[in-house]
């Protein structure tokens, strides 16, 4: 124990004089020594500066009465005035509690799906038939979701989809996959799964990569099966890795995709179809009504930095390392 | 530490750069702003052209090249650049060279016009003028303040053949709130649009055409299409034209009660005429007398794919003569005989045909408040020029001997199978010359009238195109306009877009009620709509009307 506080002390006493002597040789030293880093440092900070912070001087518009020809600064300031408007509005309830439906059901379904597949992917021996599994897996998440919805209607729809055609010959009744509500509501997320899994699976993969084969080994000679060696050996490792995904996602589920509710969506289920990205859309660009757009957006920004920074501290209290 | 104050300062000092250069772009705006709203200091300031009535005299072209931006509908049209072909480079020549313009098209999807409008304007490159077809949105353009205030004796100057022919027009409805504001395309009375009906499936559950007097026999005739197992109604989602109702009003009209409901923008869900076209909808449905999956069918060509599919057996469309509807519904089925809906057959018994007139204009157009002086005179110079009768006529027939032949009478006959470099766009190069007039005119009415009919008639199809005329001249008297509010109506564009969202949302779920819920459905629709913003509309229109601000 002495000895250990002794060159604990050392340290110490080491930091202290490489403190006091760049406090004597000042910026320009470092500069001169290390201006290769910042350099390098300028490109990424420019680039954050540049497209996500300087934008974010945009926000101004969610207190004011915007109006295109007056510009950012000349239009009236109005205060919370549009934060009270937006919150009175028919959609307002509906979208938020779609929002957090979707997501929360996405978050279920989409996010547990890769970590299944990747283990299973991982499973697999032959090397060619991994592959070739993975390619095709990965190919959905390259598809636009304005495709997608196209040969989603294409093959389900009530009417004349290839799916219930089939059904249909095979004495079954057809299906309104995505003309009942909540049909509708199964086959976005059977569709968010498909789409989004394979791609989902390349971290984990990287990760499960990455674990040492000794500890397989060790599970094995300690008579370990498939079962016993995933649970204790693959998932805690990856652990890390799937906790910091959650708080990543947990921060976008005021968000999701407007592209995917948009191509997915028809007039006769409307029951959740109406998200905050729909209304942002709706108010911003359809009806040019900018300040509400913002005000819509910010709300759902902070809710989500709010749900992002209580998901880290959850995560740091259960004893995972957590994001910030 | 030190290391912390340099990364700090660095921090600091792209923040501030960052907002300084925020700062610069707005400025610029505000600038442009400000030149804006001081209409003549620019113009002067070029100083070296002489003066004209106050105004410079740009005749013999301008001493700098001015660019000028002209928006035009691109409607996807195959194998078709709107912003650069043959008629592009040929105004760029005739036009741009001789009065040191540019001239560039900036195009705007036809389909979501607003939505490019308003994303162009928010960047500050919207081209010079701004268009639409409907007075609502074009007054909804006016109440963002991104339209200049105009001046009548300014067109005059620079456009004399235009504002002969317009002035009036302008005069009289181009002012809101007391400032000059739009100018417009001339719209001469005809229309071309037109409902088709599969004359052989009517035939072959033993009807005639003739036996399509109302409502209730085409309902009939759809039940018995149904039962032969022929095909159904073609259906639509409603959408942004809101004109569904008519045949369901009462006639006469009140004018206030047209006023307060009537409108193109924001659907009337409440009003007892779209409750009786409701309930007809909703019968039709829960028969099978229409295409199921009406909602589904949200733009025009999954609409005539159903048609041509031989699945629904009407459709509508605005008649020309190089449309392939024929071609393409033959191909599938080829015993298919085409015939125009007779007036009654959309009408319940005891009501008048009633239709929308249109107002007397077409296009509903302003200068962008961001033009200078000198580009808004090269947009009345471009109005004059092509309110030319031989470069209107050129535009909108293209090349003699190539795209067509002139007769004895002096009519353009098309050649329907020229595919050369001058070859026309699929509507006639309308997109181009719209911004003078809706239709293409003769200088004598008969004449007029005989060229429309060869631009509306596919060969062989010349009955349709007739059929059309005689059926637009016997409704002439039931066609009443939309009343024209002189005010801007706030409320109807805040809520606008909620409301067409909600309208489709409500109608569809109204539609697909069993016949037994009709009422409660509709009663509880109604309700939402009210609260969603429709009864603020209907306040704000109702006070408008009562201080007489409409027309």
């Amino acid at each position: 124990m002495k000895v250990e506080s002794a060159s604990n002390q050392r340290k110490i006493s080491i930091t202290g004089v490489k403190k006091a002597e760049a406090a004597k040789r000042g910026t320009a030293y470092f500069l001169r020594r290390d201006w290769q880093l910042y350099l390098l440092l300028m490109l990424p900070l420019s680039f954050v500066l540049a497209f996500k912070y300087a934008p974010m001087t945009g926000l101004v518009l969610a207190f004011k009465d915007y109006k295109i020809a007056r510009g950012f600064w000349g239009s009236d300031w109005v205060g919370f005035e549009v934060f009270q408007e937006i919150f009175a509005r028919h959609d307002f309830i509906r979208a938020v509690r779609n929002t957090l439906l979707l997501n929360g059901l996405d978050l279920v379904f989409s996010f547990t799906m890769p970590i299944v597949v990747a283990l299973l992917l991982n499973e697999i021996k032959s090397v060619k038939f991994k592959r070739a599994n993975q390619t095709l897996l990965y190919l959905p998440h390259f598809l636009s979701w304005i495709i997608i919805g196209a040969i989603a209607y294409q093959l389900l729809s009530l009417g004349n989809g290839a799916v219930n055609n089939l059904i249909e010959m095979m004495g079954g009744n057809r299906v309104p996959f995505l003309q009942k509500d909540a049909h509708w509501l199964v086959s976005y997320l059977a569709i968010g799964v498909w789409q989004s899994m394979g791609w989902g699976t390349i971290i984990y993969l990287a990760s499960i990569s990455s674990i040492n084969p000794e500890l397989y080994e060790a599970a094995i000679v300690d008579g370990a099966g498939r079962w016993r060696k995933v649970w204790n050996v693959t998932l805690p490792s990856i652990r890390v890795t799937i906790v910091t995904l959650l708080i990543m996602n947990l921060g976008k589920i005021m968000e999701g995709s407007f592209e995917r509710v948009f191509a997915l969506q028809n007039k006769a289920t409307t029951e959740y179809t109406t998200t905050i990205p729909v209304l942002v859309y709706r108010w911003g660009i359809e009806s040019g009504n900018f300040s509400s757009a913002t005000a819509l957006g910010l709300f759902q920004a902070v809710i989500g930095l709010v749900l992002v920074i209580m998901a880290d501290r959850i995560a740091k209290r259960l004893g995972e390392d957590g994001l910030i | 530490m030190g290391k912390k104050r340099i990364l700090s300062a660095l921090t600091a000092l792209f923040i501030v750069g960052g907002i300084l250069s925020g700062c610069t772009s707005n400025n610029g705006n505000g600038n442009n702003e400000q030149s804006s709203a001081q209409p003549t200091s620019s113009g002067n300031s070029t100083g070296a052209e002489s003066q004209k009535d106050g105004y410079p005299d740009y005749s013999g072209g301008f001493h700098e090249n001015v660019t000028l931006e002209i928006p035009v509908y691109e409607r996807a049209f195959e194998g078709w650049n709107v912003t650069d072909n043959f008629y592009t480079r040929w105004i760029q020549k005739e036009f741009g060279d001789k009065h040191n313009v540019t001239v560039k098209f900036v195009p705007i999807t036809r389909s979501s016009e607003v939505t490019d409008f308003e994303q162009l304007l928010a960047s500050g490159k919207a081209p010079d003028i701004i268009f639409h077809y409907d007075m609502p949105q074009a007054l909804n353009y006016y109440g963002e303040d991104v339209m200049q205030e105009l001046d009548w004796e300014e067109i005059a100057n620079y456009a004399p053949t235009y504002w002969g022919k317009m002035g009036d027009t302008m005069k009289q409805y181009g002012t809101v709130d007391g400032k000059n504001t739009f100018f417009f395309a001339a719209r001469p009375n005809a229309d071309n649009y037109v409902s088709l009906i599969r004359k052989d499936w009517v035939e072959k559950v033993g009807m005639k055409m003739e036996d399509l007097t109302s409502l209730e026999k085409y309902n009939e005739m759809l039940a018995k299409w149904k039962e032969a197992g022929l095909g159904t109604a073609g259906s639509s989602l409603l959408k942004n034209n809101y004109n569904f109702n008519y045949a369901f009003r009462e006639w006469p009209v009140d004018p206030k009660y047209r006023a307060l409901y009537s409108d193109l923008g924001v659907a009337d869900l409440t009003s007892a005429d779209s409750e009786r076209f409701l309930r007809n909808l909703n019968y039709q449905y829960n028969n099978g007398l229409i295409d199921k999956e009406f909602y589904l069918r949200d733009d025009d060509n999954k609409v005539k794919a159903e048609f041509v599919a031989g699945k629904t057996g009407t459709y509508g469309l605005y008649l020309t003569n190089n449309t392939d509807l024929f071609s393409a519904t033959l191909k599938n089925n080829p015993e298919a005989e085409f015939a125009v809906m007779p007036i009654g057959a959309g009408v319940p018994e005891g009501n008048k045909p009633q239709g929308r007139a249109y107002w007397p204009f077409g296009f509903i157009m302003g200068i962008n408040y961001e033009s200078s002086d000198m580009e808004r005179a090269a947009v009345w110079m471009y109005l004059e020029w092509m309110s030319q009768p031989e470069n209107l006529f050129f535009l909108q027939n293209g090349v003699e001997g190539q795209n067509y032949t002139l007769d004895a009478e002096g009519i353009a006959l098309k050649n329907p199978d020229f595919k050369g470099e001058s070859v026309l766009a699929q509507n006639n190069n309308k997109d181009y010359w719209a911004l003078v007039t809706e239709i293409a005119e003769y200088g004598d009415p008969a004449l007029t009238l005989k060229a429309n009919l060869r631009n509306w008639s596919p060969p062989g199809y010349e009955y349709l195109a007739e059929e059309l005329v005689a059926n637009y001249e016997k409704t002439a008297e039931f066609r009443t306009p939309d009343a024209l509010f002189s005010i801007v109506l706030e409320k109807v564009n805040e809520y606008k877009a909620d409301l067409n969202s909600l309208f489709q949302e409500l109608y569809v779920k109204i539609v697909l009620a069993p016949e037994a819920e009709f009422d409660a459905t509709y009663e509880a629709a109604k309700k939402t709509y009210l609260e969603a913003g429709y009864q603020e509309i209907l306040d704000e229109k109702q006070a408008a009307i009562d201080a007489g601000q409409f027309r």
